[in-house]
């Protein structure tokens, strides 16, 4: 019923409209993310997470100097880590998301943008007229009416098809088991049902909003998991987990796509 | 399981670390416990358990001098790092309560374990770390390269403030501290609703591959092919008994050799 009325609205083909309406969202004993009923307005939602050329559009226009750029403070990955641990790297930003000596963008340009913070997505999203989606409207977006934890079923068997994620048992040793270790290009797996890309993995995805256990006013949140996430170590390649992070900090499986509402930004 | 035939060496490394671990909180006896938290932690979501669970335990050496330098990071707000001049005028002692009160880094966005119901009912696989931040590579070096002073030190703030905070569980295991067992398990005694400190014991002797362990149900359970940095189980005092006396085990394995 939802995709046929996204089908409907006339959003330009990289958004998805998603109609106003009461939505169910959230999972049982999720403190976080308790399931419940929520009054969504209408909004649109970008098919794609933002990518690397995209990105280049906003720094050509504005000069915009990142987190990353004036703090080299960027978190970044390579094999052998032990779980959960990421080292900083000062080379690293959005033009060399895993640091100097881990690859460029060439070739990249339809990768996600990373290695950016929070605050500098706020900061495109003023740039280009849009805004993050709040937790809920992700969540309804990504859900496209299911209850389940996966918008494709009850088991994270098929996430392969559905998401780049981390498939190895540990992060001791590479995964390319599905073509990519870091981002792959947006698009690149199966979308849900209303034509919404990578929703789970590639980058974790930046959105507003607060949560029940929140005690910090710089945390932020972000959903979806990404490409470093495997089954043994967050899982958060789901449609109910919230991430949470720093406003200012920089990981290179950090992204974001936009949402504006239906006739205007949503203040 | 205990067993009966323990060798007596490791028995009387046992007995002995263990009495002066009880002698000394005995004489702080008189006080309240440092760690005053919420009761059980079951029921409706705690954010006052969560709180507990998160609780950092700061070290006193050099304490003001330490927090001094801390606060003329300039961005306060991002967690900074002291300059290399600065931070490596300290000395050991001083890096180490600086390592205890900040974090040079971030930490990844699906690190912070998902606030759960009952959490005060269960025995987690991993216990929770500190909030969005992590060691930078240079405080990791510096733990490890320090281990036995570092050790020494963990003991000593543990020893006088009666409680093991997250900060000292992490340096617990980062630098794989199996001498601080009884004193862990002393802790433990005193404030059993810290299941953490079984799960701290559990890493140290998962991360030792101790045969034991590794062979129990509780490990498959925590640690197994199905588990995730989530898992956990219903605590009892069933897995409580055993992961104690597993540890003294372990800790006395660890004296002999």
């Amino acid at each position: 019923m939802i995709a046929l009325a996204a089908l409907l609205c006339l959003a330009p083909s990289w958004m998805v409209t998603i109609p106003a309406g009461t939505y169910q969202i959230g999972k049982a004993d999720h403190v976080d993310n308790p399931i419940r009923k929520v009054k969504v307005a209408g909004f649109e939602i970008a098919r794609t997470e933002t990518t690397n050329a995209d990105w280049v559009k906003f720094i050509s226009a504005t000069g915009y100097v990142t987190d990353a750029e004036k703090r080299h403070n960027a978190m970044v990955f390579e094999p052998g880590l032990p779980e959960f641990r990421w080292i900083q790297d000062r080379t690293a930003t959005w033009r060399w998301p895993n640091g100097k000596t881990r690859g460029d963008l060439t070739g990249k340009a339809n990768h996600p943008v990373t290695a950016i913070s929070f605050y500098d997505a706020l900061q495109y999203c003023k740039w280009a007229h849009v805004r993050l989606p709040t937790l809920e409207e992700w969540e309804v977006a990504c859900r496209a009416g299911t209850k389940t934890d996966y918008f494709f079923g009850s088991s994270p068997t098929k996430i392969g098809e559905y998401a780049n994620v981390w498939h190895g048992k540990d992060h001791l040793k590479p995964d390319v088991s599905d073509g990519y270790m870091y981002t792959s290009p947006v698009g690149s797996f199966k979308p849900n049902s209303l034509g919404l890309y990578d929703m789970y993995g590639n980058v974790f995805e930046f959105c507003s909003g607060r949560v029940f256990s929140d005690h910090r006013p710089d945390e932020v949140h972000s959903r979806g998991g990404s490409w470093w996430c495997s089954s043994h170590a967050c899982c958060f390649f789901n449609s109910a987990d919230i991430g949470r992070v720093n406003i200012h900090a920089s990981f290179s499986n950090q992204g974001f796509r936009v949402a504006r509402s239906v006739g205007g930004v949503k203040k | 399981m205990l067993s009966k035939g323990a060798s007596p060496r490791g028995g009387q490394a046992w007995r002995t670390a263990k009495l002066v671990a009880l002698s000394i909180f005995a004489l702080g006896q008189a006080h309240q416990p440092a760690a005053a938290g919420p009761g059980a932690g079951g029921g409706p979501p705690s954010l006052a358990f969560r709180e507990y669970r998160l609780r950092e335990t700061t070290p006193t050496f050099g304490l003001n001098k330490v927090r001094n330098l801390i606060a003329k990071v300039s961005e306060k707000s991002t967690y900074g790092a002291l300059a290399p001049k600065e931070y490596h005028a300290l000395s050991v002692a001083e890096k180490f309560t600086y390592c205890m009160i900040h974090w040079e880094n971030f930490s990844q966005n699906c690190a912070a374990m998902p606030l759960v119901v009952d959490e005060g009912k269960k025995l987690f696989a991993y216990y929770l770390g500190p909030d969005e931040k992590s060691w930078s590579k240079r405080q990791r070096t510096f733990l490890q390269e320090n281990r036995a002073a570092v050790v020494q030190l963990l003991g000593q703030t543990i020893l006088a403030k009666r409680t093991i905070g997250v900060n000292l569980k992490d340096a617990i295991s980062e630098t794989r501290a199996t001498e601080l067992i009884p004193l862990m398990e002393s802790t433990f005694s005193l404030d059993p609703r810290d299941k953490d400190i079984l799960t701290v014991l559990m890493l140290l002797m998962k991360n030792a591959k101790y045969a034991p362990f590794l062979h129990s149900p509780l490990y498959s359970k925590l640690y197994g092919d199905k588990s995730n940095y989530q898992s956990a189980v219903a605590a009892s005092k069933t897995y409580e008994s055993q992961i104690l006396q597993q540890a003294q085990a372990f800790f006395r394995s660890r004296a002999k050799s």
